[in-house]
């Protein structure tokens, strides 16, 4: 029997050492081997930066052919070998959605995106425009919107949109979810799963929430350490997901224990006493307005992203704004933070502008941006407030053994956990989070919340903080108050 | 589909924008240069441009200042004019280039039979600069959230300006190619076309106009109504 995907002994190394024999390589995985057959639908799950997308890249080919390493084994499609085949051979039968859909956007409308790969591989006029139409009801997205306009969760629905587009029958998707809110995910989600069961496709699925993915799955394969030496992961196959559904419930109680997110106490019954001596109630009549927003409008193009908006956040409030993708949400944040310019109404601080830049944090979407020193450790230590901080910052994070490496040089999740601790180690008074947690794992995720905890704790109750997720493992976590967009 | 009712033919669109370019710049010199500059500026109007052109005078204004700035330190007044003028000639060439949807001009490229590897170039070319700048803006909004300053700290400024753009610049090069190579994208193929590019009775009336009117300031140029 021909299986719809095969992986024999997969092997990846970033050692590229052509001297070095392959017992003393340092991989990241060694002899994976798996099975797809058409109509499955399989989650890939594991740590971040545990070599999930690289697995990925190897089955299409990006890996060794675009991007450079050391790999071993075999893929086979319908029982065809195609190791040696290239990428664009291969794209004929794997389609793939990648991470960081920004960067893959070649034009300028969303339409002119989604044809794009039809044009391609050569479907007729009218085959386009009812494919066309199928996926713009499918993903909400309208077909002359421009692309740079697009939120990221819009953004990566349009690269869905047009993997879906060319219809190959095996499909690889990385993190499609990650920025997409709960309608659109869920969405996604039975539209894979039909396209499997009615449409024989085979669906490898890399996500990281996995509380929303594993109801839709038939199968997980779990990428963990490795006891083997050199060797960082193995793969570990749950043919049953009510097993490991019952595993990871046992995994995220001990989660929840950490989580010992005493930032949130305050949100407990009228009349308690906290810490500081007050009643919660009295506490919260006595806070100061830290800004207002008064009858806000904002246009993205001629589209009204916030209209007669009006909102007011006191000192020491945390705030999570929720909110279906492209509906502001960001450009909240932006507008706050003084980087957009509402078209009417007015946004007033109580702090004067020059304080505003030492009291504002803001922890971008993408962590790229906001690292440039040559090594982690002055990345930490630039602008920090104390370094005692920075010492736990840094054990929290489990830093210790990346000091001295260069920022840039860390996998994704790193970098955005890099990212996160150095804005906070300037311990500001206000922070903002854009999709905090975006491709980091559970722990990563803890990690994470509990240093917003430490961070909280140091500023006693004047921390303030406006969140933007919408990822369910976080939300509840992240503010106990909330604002959504629609 | 979008059908952009306004717009020129995109390959007419290109050539046009630089003959203009090119023509602005020889004719800066001539006494005539107010009535080209007019002439083409009430084509364009014609033709509905206005906001293409609006977008573009700020630009016009700054960089043609500067530019003329720079050139009175060495130079003289009229030379100076001359550089705002270049600038000027460069502002209504780009009206044209600018107003050309990217997959506009691929897709007739590509019924031109142009190869594919040139067409996609192009339109990565034309992309880029757009990317650029967004870039541009998210690194700057990035150093004023570090508390980086200019002022104080030019050095660690320009670490984290150049560095994030050269890894992003990178990182989205990267990007696209997988991107391309991943959708089927193949310079051996000629692959089909969801539009036609048609040849309209507008293109062919802006043609006309544009170039009987350059064709009477080449003459003027060269002396021919003496």
């Amino acid at each position: 029997m021909s299986f719809a995907l095969e992986a024999k002994n997969l092997s990846l190394s970033y050692d590229f050492s052509k001297e070095k024999a392959d017992e003393e390589r340092h991989w990241i995985f060694k002899d994976l081997s798996f099975r797809m057959k058409s109509g499955e639908l399989i989650l890939m799950t594991g740590p971040s930066g545990c070599g999930k997308s690289s697995l990925m890249n190897m089955i299409n080919g990006v890996i060794p052919y675009l991007k450079h390493a050391c790999v071993r084994g075999d893929v086979y499609i319908e029982g065809q070998k195609i190791t040696d085949s290239t990428v664009r051979e291969r794209t004929k039968f794997v389609g793939s959605v990648f991470q960081n859909p920004r960067e893959q956007i070649i034009f300028d409308d969303v339409s002119a995106e989604i044809v794009f790969p039809m044009e391609n591989i050569g479907e007729t006029s009218q085959r386009m425009k009812e494919k066309l139409i199928t996926l713009l009801d499918l993903t909400g997205l309208i077909a002359d919107a421009k692309t740079a306009t697009l939120s990221g969760g819009e953004k990566q629905k349009l690269m869905t949109a047009c993997t879906l587009a060319m219809g190959q029958e095996i499909l690889l998707l990385d993190e499609p979810l990650a920025n997409m809110d709960v309608k659109s995910a869920i969405e996604l989600l039975s539209l894979l799963r039909r396209l499997a069961k009615e449409e024989g496709y085979a669906i490898l699925l890399i996500e990281h929430r996995q509380e929303m993915v594993l109801p839709y799955v038939d199968r997980v394969f779990l990428l963990k350490p490795s006891d083997l030496p050199n060797v960082e992961m193995t793969l570990e196959y749950w043919e049953e997901k009510e097993a490991y559904q019952k595993y990871i419930c046992q995994e995220s109680h001990s989660v929840d224990r950490r989580r010992n997110w005493k930032a949130n106490d305050e949100t407990h019954d009228d009349g308690e006493v906290d810490h500081v001596g007050d009643t919660i109630a009295e506490r919260e009549n006595s806070r100061e307005v830290l800004f207002f927003v008064n009858n806000v409008d904002y246009f993205t193009g001629k589209r009204p992203l916030l209209k007669n908006f009006s909102w007011q956040v006191k000192r020491g409030e945390s705030w999570v704004v929720l909110g279906e993708n492209g509906c502001g949400k960001t450009t909240l944040l932006n507008l706050l933070i003084g980087f957009e310019k509402p078209a009417r109404g007015e946004i007033t601080w109580s702090y004067s502008k020059k304080d505003q830049r030492k009291k504002i944090g803001y922890v971008l979407q993408n962590p790229d941006y906001q690292l440039f020193m040559p090594k982690v450790r002055d990345e930490l230590y630039l602008n920090a407030k104390s370094s005692d901080f920075v010492e736990e910052l840094i054990q929290l994070f489990d830093l210790n053994g990346m000091l001295d490496r260069h920022p840039l040089s860390l996998s994704e999740g790193q970098k955005r956990k890099l990212g996160f601790a150095c804005m906070i180690a300037q311990e500001p008074e206000v922070l903002f989070l854009d999709e905090p947690t975006v491709g980091l794992d559970t722990a990563s995720m803890d990690q994470l919340l509990y240093a917003l905890a430490l961070l909280k704790e140091r500023s006693g109750i004047d921390l303030t903080t406006i969140s933007v997720s919408h990822d369910k493992r976080a939300i509840p976590y992240l503010g106990n108050e909330f604002l959504s967009l629609s | 589909m979008y059908q952009d009712s306004k717009a020129i033919h995109p390959i007419m669109s290109l050539i046009f924008s630089l003959l203009l370019f090119v023509t602005g710049l020889l004719f800066v010199k001539e006494g005539w240069f107010h009535f080209y500059v007019l002439t083409f500026i009430v084509l364009l109007l014609l033709f509905r441009f206005e906001k293409t052109m609006l977008r573009l005078i700020p630009f016009i204004i700054i960089f043609g200042s500067v530019m003329g700035g720079l050139t009175m330190v060495n130079g003289s007044r009229q030379d100076a004019l001359y550089a705002f003028y270049r600038v000027l000639a460069l502002g209504l060439a780009g009206t044209l280039s600018i107003s050309i949807r990217p997959i506009r001009l691929v897709r007739s490229m590509n019924q031109l039979r142009i190869p594919r590897w040139i067409s996609l170039a192009v339109l990565i070319v034309i992309r880029f600069i757009e990317i650029f700048r967004e870039e541009i803006r998210c690194i700057r909004q990035a150093i004023r959230l570090r508390n980086i300053r200019l002022t104080e700290s030019p050095v660690l400024w320009g670490r984290a300006f150049f560095i994030p753009l050269v890894i992003r610049v990178l990182s989205i090069s990267e990007g696209l190619a997988i991107s391309l190579e991943t959708r089927g994208f193949s310079t051996n193929n000629e692959g089909t076309s969801y539009e036609v590019i048609r040849f309209r009775k507008r293109d062919l009336a802006f043609s006309c106009l544009f170039t009987g009117g350059l064709a009477v300031f080449i003459c003027l140029f060269f002396g021919g109504f003496r």
